[in-house]
């Protein structure tokens, strides 16, 4: 078992997919949309269904998380052409973490851009 | 053939134009809307001057945002275009960047066969004309107060996959503005048109992680290494996990450490790590505490994903 109560499921571009062991801590979380992770292009990364928190503290620079609590199973996809693969998810509680990267010449991190 | 299976054909732009057969559509299609418009073909080669009815629409959609924005007009940033390509730009901007009545006609044109299913004559009566008018090879309407201008057909170069893509040229050549893609991503005309010059550090500035791919893929990696001075610093052995190296970057007094490791869809990516975790405080010396810096993990606790799409 995980020490960190969660079990990672994979990685769909530059969003990571955990399965959480117990019901998230939703305190310092505001509303979400099924758009886990938005495309200026339209590519964006999306649960078919369920409730989203995002959460407002601890989260590291550059970066957002995300909770989602599934009453059913649901299908996290890639809205493009030639799509990363979509993973099915069973009913439950996950976390979405999107990555980030370093900007050398600013010297700051921001979010990966798919 | 059905006018579905050429509509398809159409899409495809695998349609021979017909610039009568065109007009005489479009021209139904203004009677039926009872409106009055001059039906003009946009030539390939053309500048604003050459149509002025294109022109005048232009300049009233400046005046529209230079009314809109009012002082911020004077703090924008200059553009380095000499004012005639910088208004050429915008024309082809809003040529491009227009609402479902024109724009790419096969979403217009599909109107006719729900109208024809549901058998309403009225939306008939507009749609069919639109339908022959993309039938015959129109691609995009542009309307001005006295006139409609079209423009034909583009050719499409594919990829086996069948995403627009051109190594030595533009991808989708068409009379608006040619564009340039790589595997279906849009990138910049000078990264194919003078590929041998594609300076490394401009693709590795770019922010949008899909066109930085292209980038690399472009410039090729043995390029971007041998240019840019890359040294590894640590090789895991699973290339999902990739590498840490380490790039000398212009204007940059120490080289930034960056992960290249392989995306499942997008191919070598290159993304740039800090030399310290925020995370942990421990210096990034290795591919996997880059991976775990990535998604915020501190290092010991960073698992390799068991699937990644």
């Amino acid at each position: 078992m995980s020490k960190r109560r969660k079990e990672y499921i994979g990685a769909q571009g530059e969003v990571s997919i955990f399965r959480l062991f117990d019901e998230p801590d939703l305190q310092d979380t505001v509303p979400g949309t099924l758009i886990i992770s938005h495309s200026e292009s339209g590519h964006h990364h999306a649960l078919t269904g369920g409730t989203v928190m995002e959460r407002t503290k601890d989260v590291p620079a550059g970066m957002k998380i995300f909770y989602a609590i599934l009453e059913n199973p649901e299908r996290f996809e890639h809205q493009a052409p030639h799509a990363h693969e979509c993973y099915n998810l069973t009913p439950g509680a996950y976390e979405f973490r999107l990555a980030r990267e370093y900007d050398h010449f600013l010297n700051e991190a921001r979010r990966v851009q798919d | 053939m059905s006018n579905l299976e050429k509509y398809k054909t159409a899409c495809n732009y695998q349609v021979a134009v017909d610039d009568t057969a065109v007009e005489r559509a479009l021209r139904e299609y203004v009677a039926a809307l009872k409106i009055e418009r001059d039906v003009v073909k946009l030539q390939r080669g053309w500048t604003v001057d050459t149509y002025p009815a294109l022109k005048a629409s232009v300049f009233a959609i400046l005046r529209d945002f230079k009314k809109r924005i009012g002082d911020a007009a004077k703090t924008a940033p200059k553009s380095t275009k000499s004012p005639q390509e910088a208004l050429h730009s915008f024309t082809q901007w809003c040529i491009f960047r227009s609402g479902w009545w024109s724009g790419d006609l096969s979403w217009l044109a599909i109107t006719y066969f729900g109208a024809e299913e549901k058998n309403l004559p009225e939306v008939k009566a507009w749609s069919k004309p639109v339908l022959d008018a993309f039938l015959a090879g129109a691609w995009i309407l542009y309307w001005t107060e006295d006139t409609v201008f079209w423009v034909q057909h583009p050719v499409a170069k594919l990829d086996r996959d069948n995403r627009l893509h051109c190594e030595d040229g533009p991808a989708l050549i068409n009379d608006v503005e040619d564009l340039y893609l790589w595997h279906g991503v849009s990138v910049p005309r000078h990264w194919i048109e003078d590929r041998a010059n594609l300076n490394p550090a401009e693709v590795l500035a770019v922010e949008n992680v899909e066109q930085r791919a292209a980038g690399v893929a472009i410039a090729g990696m043995a390029r971007m290494q041998s240019v840019l001075d890359c040294k590894v610093i640590d090789t895991h052995p699973h290339p999902e996990i990739g590498e840490l190296v380490e790039v000398s970057l212009p204007g940059i007094e120490r080289p930034g450490r960056y992960l290249r490791a392989l995306c499942p869809r997008n191919g070598q990516i290159f993304e740039a790590v800090p030399y310290v975790s925020d995370i942990d405080g421990l210096p990034i010396e290795t591919a996997l505490a880059a991976q775990a810096w990535r998604i915020g993990d501190p290092q010991s606790e960073y698992e390799i994903p068991p699937r990644r799409t």
